[in-house]
């Protein structure tokens, strides 16, 4: 029995396309989800919705099978960390954290004992008689959660909220929330659009894209088996090559493809997709599972190799991009070692890729656009 | 490369050196004349002067009165533009600022107009026998104050919204979130730090009100006479600088004392809108 429930949730606004549509989600106890979008794709005025701050034009928000879709937000009983901070200035740390539990009507007592305690928790002991602007941006966020978990929420919401830290601070409060979340068994919602940190910390992702969850799942199936090019594209780096699907012989649980590329040799690919024969399909590599080898190697039985010219070498520090271009004409992008000091520009390679690794997709979209719309 | 800009002030400066500076330094000298101790002495003849001490209590009076009702009616509005989008501010800005736009004269006879024994109020209450005979409705402090609320209006809005305008309204969002209802996000999130828009419209209407000529003159009584108005009957009816002097000393006096009390809560800068 899931805990949170977003039934059919739609948000649409006067002489516009709905924000948010179509939202079906179901969360169980205990789960960090994270919604993953572009700006924009709608996932945080669903996040809004669930706090009670936008009211959904149809749709139902259910907690414990409770519908709380009209219920104000201050009844919720619902934590929230902004981008923002969101501290009141006037009052100091200790206050801030003490301000839910004074809404809720405890005693002095233990307000100073749950605040102490919270404080521990984000490691921010002896700060608590200064003000919000005598702190720095990890500091006050640091606080922010504090605040949002001190009164044990059901729910706990975070939208962006490392957004406005620099990258080795983020890094590791990414660490300290999950292990906050873990520990409390706080049910959490966290947005954001950073791939990396939704990989990271989450339990499951919802990739938002245009108002709609395009794929739900764990990290690692959104990660290895991306229902489109949207998903592909937006999270990690992947080469889209286009191509035709030759034939098609239907097995369980996989149909087994041949696939033509334009200029290239085809190709014979297991896929649990279903593709249509002499349809256009997208097949996705992940650089990193790109081999650069010699022309004069040739692949294995279970693997694929492109001709293909080196354009460029970008060094990286922990690895270098190398791009090549196919007889084609498109440019294909591979990680190699950094070290790779036999490879330069113009030079003839092979790129070797097993056909495992390939993940087809129908050609619902041009690639570029998507990955345009994603940066 | 801005610090040297700095003369670009000059011509201002130039112009109040000799256009303000100079003639209140020239007024307020002359009680002192005859020597330093006689202007004193006088100083505290006039504070002692019970003619003088009730005109100072009932300056100080309507313009607390002006002040409270004037801040009561322009917080709520301030609230409320402050919350809408900047785009659609200013219009209503607009229509806030009109009557500053509009002669001081031209407000002050229009109530006149409306509050007199004859005047529009008194006879719509006689032709629907409301009444038999007119209300005095003019000439008591109660016209000076509706007189002086709806002219130091706007002045209230403006500093009150300038300080309200920058409170994110994400932070009532936040508080609802944590479990305050909207009444009380407003009294324990917006209301606290709205304070010092709400002290530096409390500090500028007083001494504005204090100040005041026009309007006590035009539309108060004999017997409520403001100080303004005790000032220009000294000076065009009686000829007498000296007590117009000392009195204009006491006003002045009681403005640097709030300036100064208020400069310790507060930032004097809350009293300029442009400074936030």
């Amino acid at each position: 029995m899931s805990y949170l429930s977003l039934i059919d949730v739609e948000k649409t606004y006067a002489s516009s396309a709905p924000a948010v549509r179509n939202v079906f989600l179901e969360i169980e106890r205990g789960e960090f989800v994270t919604f993953l979008g572009p700006s924009g794709s709608g996932k945080t005025t669903t996040l809004s919705m669930v706090a009670g701050f936008i009211l959904p034009s149809s749709g139902r928000i259910e907690v414990g099978g409770k519908d709380i879709t009209h219920v104000p937000p201050h009844q919720r009983n619902i934590g929230m960390v902004f981008q923002d901070y969101s501290l009141f200035p006037h009052m100091t740390v200790e206050e801030n954290v003490a301000f839910p539990l004074r809404m809720r009507g405890m005693s002095k007592k233990n307000i100073t004992s749950r605040v102490g305690e919270a404080l521990e928790i984000v490691g921010l002991s002896g700060f608590g008689h200064r003000l919000p602007v005598q702190l720095s941006g990890g500091q006050q966020q640091r606080v922010a959660i504090a605040r949002a978990i001190v009164y044990r929420p059901a729910i706990l919401l975070m939208d962006e909220p490392l957004g406005a830290l620099d990258r080795l601070l983020r890094d590791r409060l990414q660490l300290e929330i999950k292990q906050i979340q873990r520990e409390m068994g706080i049910t959490t919602l966290y947005v954001t659009h950073d791939q990396s940190e939704a990989l990271t910390m989450s339990d499951r992702i919802c990739v938002f894209n245009e108002g709609e969850i395009v794929q739900i799942g764990t990290p690692s199936s959104i990660y290895e088996k991306p229902s489109n090019v949207f998903v592909a594209g937006f999270v990690g780096e992947s080469n889209f090559l286009e191509c035709r699907v030759l034939t098609r012989k239907s097995d369980t649980p996989d149909n087994t493809y041949v696939l033509g590329f334009l200029n290239s040799a085809s190709v014979r690919v297991k896929s649990e997709r279903d593709l249509p024969v002499h349809g256009e399909a997208i097949a996705v590599v992940r650089p990193e599972h790109i081999r650069v080898e010699p022309t004069s190697v040739q692949p294995q039985t279970t693997e694929v190799a492109f001709q293909a010219t080196i354009r460029d070498i970008i060094y990286r520090g922990e690895s270098s991009s190398l791009q090549a271009i196919l007889p084609s004409g498109q440019i294909v992008t591979a990680r190699i070692p950094s070290r790779s000091v036999s490879l330069s520009p113009n030079q003839q390679i092979h790129l070797v890729w097993e056909t495992r690794d390939m993940v087809l997709l129908p050609n619902d979209k041009r690639p570029e656009a998507v990955i345009e719309a994603a940066e | 490369m801005l610090r040297k800009s700095s003369w670009l002030m000059a011509p201002c400066l130039a112009y109040m050196l000799v256009m303000y500076v100079t003639p209140a330094l020239i007024m307020l000298y002359s009680p002192f004349q005859n020597g330093v101790g006689s202007g004193i002495a006088s100083l505290g003849e006039a504070l002692v002067e019970p003619s003088y001490q009730r005109v100072m209590m009932t300056t100080f009076r309507t313009a607390l009165v002006v002040t409270v009702v004037a801040v009561l009616l322009g917080y709520p509005t301030a609230y409320y533009l402050s919350r809408l989008p900047s785009e659609k501010v200013g219009k209503y800005m607009l229509l806030i600022m009109f009557p500053l736009w509009t002669s001081l004269l031209v407000r002050t006879y229009a109530w006149i107009a409306l509050l007199q024994d004859a005047g529009v109020i008194n006879s719509t209450l006689m032709s629907t026998n409301l009444i038999s005979n007119p209300v005095r409705l003019l000439y008591n402090s109660g016209s000076v104050a509706i007189g002086m609320v709806q002219i130091l209006l706007p002045y209230a809005i403006v500093t009150m919204y300038s300080v309200m305008v920058g409170i994110k309204p994400r932070l009532s969002q936040t508080a609802q979130v944590l479990g305050a209802s909207p009444v009380r996000a407003f009294w324990h999130v917006f209301f606290p730090l709205s304070l010092p828009g709400l002290s530096a419209a409390c500090l500028l209407l007083f001494i504005m009100g204090l100040g005041f000529f026009v309007t006590p003159a035009l539309l108060g009584g004999r017997r409520d006479m403001m100080v303004g108005t005790l000032i220009q009957q000294q000076v065009v009816l009686l000829g007498d600088w000296n007590s117009a002097s000392l009195l204009s000393i006491m006003l002045l006096a009681a403005t640097i004392i709030l300036l100064f009390v208020y400069s310790r809560f507060a930032r004097l800068e809350n009293l300029v809108p442009a400074s936030s």
